[in-house]
């Protein structure tokens, strides 16, 4: 049977008319075609390689196309087409980015979340972000790679050749060893330190509770302080004059130096003779060196100064209490970062070395009335060595006078401090204990609270002797305290802000 | 003795005006023709008997033709751009820009061409021969005429039957491209299929169909139009029919630039 070419031409058309459709289909994607979905708009500062029909992402999921691309008050307001099954909310956020370096812009939206209420159709995108083009990016990677190639060349000449080489292979051996041990010590006080962490907090909330009381005692010490400088300030002007003298004699001396050392320059006398002789220089010189070495052994000792006033209560002989300072005064020499020496002079006007005879039995009888010498020692003397471990600084030594040792834990750099020490263990009264906490804040000023002497148990005996030479007495007591810590770093520094100097 | 020629016989400026004369008179003759064409078209009787024959003989069977030319284009094309693209690792890319070669210049000239030469040499030979065994003459002694009869089915088909064959030319350059880039070189299907879908818009597709209905219009009219003034016996048969290809072809390869321009201004 023979095919008439109508049907062939027609089923020839057919077949490559669907060809075409299919393919048009395929390459419009779902552009054109597709008119579902709800609209939203957004504006944007640039449109820039944007087009109508242009994919909008999610996720890198193509979720609608750009219907339309308007100018709107000198911005680009685009509208979007987003497909029904994509919720998008007010928090969404709109990019236009590119695809890979060749590639066309589209819009991408991120950042969706639940929580912000949804866009409803014909709503709009009000987040918009930063979109980089190209040229921004190239501009950048250009001047970045000049930065890069000035560091490179510094670098180069830093490190160019055999010696630049060593030091790098010296500096990375160093750097393991610092990592080491930084690792180690870690590892070994890990568990320490989460529990002084835990019972500093503790402290810190406790103390945190009575800063007004604080505050007000502290105002009250300064006040006895003022009061302490206008009572003696006789005797301070008498230590001025004295010191002027002093001066005045010194430059007296200084005039017959001179006179002397013009005679030696010129060769009078014995001494003349003598500086003019080379044996006698050589064996200078060498003197001079180890005089040098052992300067520069103590030059590398840090010292520290530091004043401490602590208020504390005490009884008074007709009841009640009263405030009471106590002044510390130390200073504080560094050999070495994790050692140190401690003289330190304590005034505490509550002072007293009660001593009782006790040798008042003989053969079980009572001899004669108990002995009792009381006297007044309102100054003390501290000299303590103490090394530290790490946070831990452990101490011991004279302590006021007596036989005591002590122990710090530091925290946060060394700014805060909890302390307590033990002395004076052979006192009628039980040992002198005293734990103290300590915040140094303006890198000069220390603040103090702690409980002074808290197992204090006085006999009637020592009751009586207090009351009868001071008219109050001494008792266990919560102080707080104040003062100030310099290191000899610090005076340098304040050094030139000295007039006269 | 030598005899000297004047500048005005090397020059000859009679025989370039009696050129260029004749030459503007064909291109009238034929303008007037093909406007008689397309009047002709629209015009009683409909011959579509004739139409479909034509449409079968330039559109149907050339199938083969090109299918074969369309399959070689692509995969040949998917030869060269893979060593371009593969030195800047965007081997991606072949075929985007394999099928944007193809749909938008190859596929409209080369299925042109291919059918110049089968079907715009056959009837620049058909109608020769009619016109020199004085076929044409009779059909006006019948009171038919021999454009309306003749030269209408022909361009009509041809106009029409072009961008069908070049959807076909398409669709198979293609599939050759793939054939080559993703089993034997290697390119990844998604990708390439990807970036096709990413960078081929319909109005490329488009474009190549609307030239190849230009292209188809010219080959058939400029192939008819030798044949129909044919003369001079077998030896202006042949001539008829090298000069009706030759003219087509450069005239489409022309055309084509002109009209590419046109469309990448618009």
């Amino acid at each position: 049977m023979k095919i008439r070419p109508e049907v062939r031409v027609g089923l020839f058309v057919a077949v490559l008319l669907v060809v075409l459709l299919w393919s048009a289909l395929k390459l419009t994607g779902q552009r054109g075609v597709w008119r579902g979905g709800y609209r939203v708009s957004v504006t944007l500062e640039s449109a820039e390689g944007l087009r109508s029909n242009g994919f909008v992402k999610m996720a890198g999921v193509p979720i609608g196309q750009i219907e339309s691309i308007d100018l709107v008050a000198n911005r680009a307001r685009v509208h979007v087409r987003v497909r029904e099954d994509v919720r998008l909310t007010e928090d969404c956020l709109v990019t236009a980015k590119t695809t890979g370096i060749l590639g066309d812009r589209y819009l991408e939206i991120r950042d969706c979340t639940d929580k912000a209420p949804p866009i409803e159709d014909g709503g709009e995108i009000k987040r918009v972000g930063i979109s980089v083009s190209l040229d921004e990016i190239t501009g950048k990677l250009a001047s970045i790679a000049d930065n890069i190639q000035a560091v490179t060349d510094a670098m180069s000449r830093v490190l160019g050749g055999r010696k630049g080489e060593q030091e790098l292979g010296a500096m990375v051996e160093d750097l393991r060893g610092t990592i080491h041990t930084v690792r180690q010590i870690v590892e070994e006080n890990r568990a320490k330190l989460s529990d002084s962490m835990t019972s500093f907090q503790e402290t810190a909330r406790a103390l945190g509770e009575s800063v007004p009381e604080i505050a007000e005692r502290l105002e009250r010490a300064a006040a006895d302080v003022q009061e302490f400088v206008a009572a003696n300030r006789d005797r301070l002007q008498g230590s001025v004059e004295q010191f002027d003298q002093l001066v005045r004699r010194l430059t007296d001396s200084a005039d017959s130096l001179k006179n002397i050392t013009g005679k030696i320059d010129r060769g009078e006398g014995t001494l003349g003779k003598l500086v003019n002789d080379p044996a006698l220089a050589n064996s200078l010189t060498k003197t001079i060196e180890d005089v040098q070495g052992a300067v520069e052994k103590i030059s590398r000792i840090k010292i520290g100064v530091e004043y401490r006033g602590e208020v504390s209560l005490a009884e008074r002989v007709e009841g009640g209490t009263e405030p009471t300072m106590k002044n510390y005064v130390s200073i504080r020499a560094q050999p070495r970062p994790d050692k140190y020496f401690r003289f330190g002079i304590v005034v505490d006007p509550l002072s007293a070395d009660i001593r009782q005879n006790r040798n008042y039995t003989k053969d079980g009888q009572t001899v004669g009335d108990p002995e009792i010498t009381a006297t007044q020692e309102d100054v003390k003397f501290s000299v303590e060595i103490a090394k530290k471990f790490g946070f831990l600084t452990l101490r011991g030594g004279v302590l006021e006078n007596t036989g005591g040792v002590g122990m710090d834990l530091h925290f946060f750099r060394e700014a805060a401090m909890l302390s307590a020490e033990g002395f004076d263990f052979g006192r009628d009264a039980g040992p002198h204990l005293k734990v103290r906490a300590e915040y140094t804040f303006l890198r000069y000023v220390t603040a103090n609270v702690g409980w002074d002497d808290p197992v204090y148990q006085p006999s009637l005996l020592e009751r009586k002797v207090y009351f009868e030479e001071f008219d109050a007495r001494r008792r266990s007591s919560v102080f707080f305290g104040a003062g100030l810590r310099f290191t000899d770093e610090d005076i340098k520094t304040l050094l030139p802000f000295i007039p006269g100097l | 003795m030598a005899v000297e020629k004047s500048w005005m016989e090397v020059l000859a400026p009679e025989k370039w005006a009696e050129f260029f004369g004749r030459r503007l008179t064909t291109l009238g003759d034929f303008t007037l023709m093909m406007a008689r064409v397309v009047r002709l078209t629209f015009r009683r009787p409909f011959r579509t008997q004739l139409l479909f024959q034509q449409m079968e003989f330039i559109g149907v069977k050339s199938w083969f033709i090109i299918l074969l030319t369309g399959t070689f284009t692509g995969m040949v094309f998917a030869l060269q751009t893979y060593r371009g693209f593969a030195k800047f690792g965007s081997q991606a890319l072949v075929g985007a820009i394999s099928v944007m070669a193809i749909t938008r210049e190859l596929g409209p000239v080369l299925t042109s061409l291919m059918v110049t030469a089968r079907a715009g040499s056959a009837m620049a030979a058909e109608l020769g021969t009619m016109r020199v065994t004085e076929q044409v003459d009779a059909l006006h002694t019948m009171a038919v005429d021999p454009v309306h009869y003749l030269l209408v089915p022909r361009i009509v088909a041809a106009t029409l039957m072009l961008p069908f064959l070049t959807i076909l030319f398409d669709f198979v350059g293609t599939l050759g491209c793939y054939f080559v880039a993703v089993p034997l070189l290697g390119v990844d299907p998604g990708d390439f299929t990807g970036r096709i879908l990413e960078l081929i818009k319909i109005g490329d597709v488009l474009q190549g169909l609307f030239k190849s209905t230009v292209f188809g219009f010219l080959l058939a009219s400029i192939g008819c139009y030798r044949g129909f003034t044919a003369d001079g016996g077998a030896k202006g048969v042949g001539e008829a029919t090298v000069q009706g290809v030759v003219f087509a072809c450069i005239t489409i390869l022309v055309g084509d630039y002109f009209l590419t321009a046109l469309l990448f201004a618009a």
